[in-house]
């Protein structure tokens, strides 16, 4: 039962596919197809004609983008976008390269920095009371 | 048989709610509106000017490489030659030995209407060639374009031959007088003032116009069919997410520049001047006898984007001595994508393409004489 319903679908998916490409071969479907669209790209012409005209003056009289510079300017941010997109993308291989490279790096060793005495240090600093006043300090004896 | 009524109206529903969103974007915004999907070969980007980037592929095979500039079409995204492990064409050929260079295009904007195939050929594909040969260190480039990307190729062969070591091309579309595809004889029934009028309009020709030109192929597949072999086929391994990758790529139409978009209708499509040795590229004819070195023409025998027809007669119009047609049992993009392609295509590109770099003096033909047709 589910065999045949399956290929009573795949028929008729077929005759649809050849009835559909006998439609594209007809002559008068295509040029009924072919005027339409020349209409409508002429209409949409005639329009945007008709929009960019009137709104030449009044829009940037209130100081606003008429929607061409608008879509001129959404294209150029979509272009710059993608190219940054690609740019992070390397910018971030190349990241991890160097991570890789400093992994491999010998550890760093920290050389002994030689270290004033702190007594050394108090004895040039005098210790202030509370009211800062200084006074001398007695050196504890080492 | 009830998983039917439930699953595959929510296929379809994805499927409109995917093509909607496409049209939608596609009707506001220029570009495509999900980005690529991670590659499965590693590249890293060596050039970028003009409209085009190009990727470079490294070979998988310790020196020496054989660097291969695969030119790809202006329309949908690259990703459909690096798609799936196993469906890559980018890794088959790196596994084999070749330094892969792939064109990345960009999408033209508003400002980019006036591109035409002087701007693509003379310039873009002229200037990644000559970055391949900087790169790899080699006099001579094997060159290998797809669909659109092999037409680009052949017209830069033909008008830079000195810088081509081999070419390879797939579903090229040369000879447009057949109409044995249905979709063209509506095609030819636009006016060149209807088609100027798109360019105008629009400046470019929109993603949009490209897609329903595709979808327009095939309604019915498009439509249901696809939906339902994706819920007849739930049970095989991987079908879903190759379906899923696949009709990525199928939603990911850029738009065409509006001068280009003139030429290959009126120029190529219409009136066949390429075939009949009469097309102008910037300000020279294209003359395809100036094209010397060895050619292999791989044709899609189910191909119904490109009918095979188109392809057949490139052997007789080129200059070479060495022109080989391979009739491969597979469509438009199966020739990429199909397991028959990666196990048997493939490969035998590949050892095509070794046997015939410059500096081996031994040319032979890897195809069985069945396969072979001239």
């Amino acid at each position: 039962m589910t065999e045949a319903v399956w290929k009573g679908y795949d028929a008729w998916v077929r005759l649809t596919s050849t009835t559909i490409d006998g439609l594209y071969k007809n002559s008068l479907f295509g040029t009924s197809v072919a005027t339409s669209l020349d209409r409508t790209l002429r209409w949409q012409r005639l329009s945007q004609a008709w929009v960019s005209t009137a709104s030449a003056n009044l829009w940037p009289a209130l100081g606003l983008p008429t929607a061409a510079t608008v879509e001129a300017v959404q294209e150029e941010v979509q272009s710059l976008s993608t190219r940054l997109r690609t740019q992070d993308a390397h910018i971030q291989a190349l990241r991890a390269e160097v991570h890789l490279l400093l992994a491999d790096r010998p550890p760093y060793q920290e050389k002994p920095v030689p270290r004033v005495g702190l007594e050394t240090r108090l004895r040039t600093r005098p210790a202030k009371l509370n009211g800062h006043r200084p006074m001398a300090m007695p050196v504890p004896s080492v | 048989m009830l998983s039917l009524f439930s699953q595959l109206p929510q296929y379809w529903m994805d499927g409109a709610i995917r093509s909607l969103e496409g049209l939608r974007n596609g009707l506001t915004e220029p570009f495509p509106h999900r980005e690529d999907p991670p590659p499965v070969t590693p590249y890293e980007v060596i050039y970028e000017e003009g409209k085009v980037r190009l990727r470079y592929y490294q070979s998988a095979k310790p020196s020496p490489s054989i660097p291969l500039l695969i030119v790809y079409p202006l329309i949908k995204r690259p990703f459909i030659l690096d798609l799936l492990p196993g469906k890559s064409v980018v890794q088959s050929l790196v596994n084999q030995g070749f330094d892969v260079y792939l064109t990345d295009w960009i999408p033209p904007t508003r400002t980019d209407s006036w591109r035409g195939f002087d701007a693509y050929v003379n310039g873009d594909v002229a200037n990644v060639v000559r970055e391949v040969q900087l790169h790899a260190g080699v006099e001579q480039v094997s060159m290998l374009g797809y669909c659109f990307g092999a037409l680009l190729a052949s017209l830069d062969t033909a008008l830079h031959p000195e810088t081509i070591d081999n070419l390879v091309t797939l579903t090229l579309p040369l000879d447009m007088s057949t109409r044995e595809i249905p979709l063209f004889n509506l095609l030819d029934k636009l006016r060149p003032e209807t088609i100027d009028l798109i360019a105008a309009t629009y400046g470019n020709c929109p993603a949009w116009f490209v897609k329903s030109g595709f979808t327009a192929m095939a309604p019915i597949h498009h439509g249901l069919d696809k939906y339902v072999g994706l819920y007849r086929n739930q049970e095989k391994e991987g079908y879903a997410e190759f379906f899923e990758l696949f009709e990525r790529w199928m939603d990911s139409d850029v738009p065409l520049a509006g001068r280009i978009f003139r030429e290959v209708t009126r120029d190529i499509f219409q009136q066949n001047l390429l075939r009949h040795g009469r097309l102008r590229v910037g300000r020279e004819v294209v003359d395809l006898r100036h094209i010397t070195c060895p050619v292999l023409n791989v044709i899609g025998a189910h191909d119904d984007v490109v009918h095979p027809q188109s392809s057949l007669s490139l052997p007789e119009c080129v200059g070479s001595t060495d022109a080989t047609n391979v009739v491969f049992p597979t469509g438009h993009v199966g020739v990429v994508v199909s397991a028959a392609a990666h196990r048997q295509l493939w490969p035998q590109i590949g050892r095509w393409l070794t046997a015939h770099i410059s500096h081996h003096p031994q040319v032979r033909s890897p195809w069985p004489a069945d396969m072979q047709t001239h």
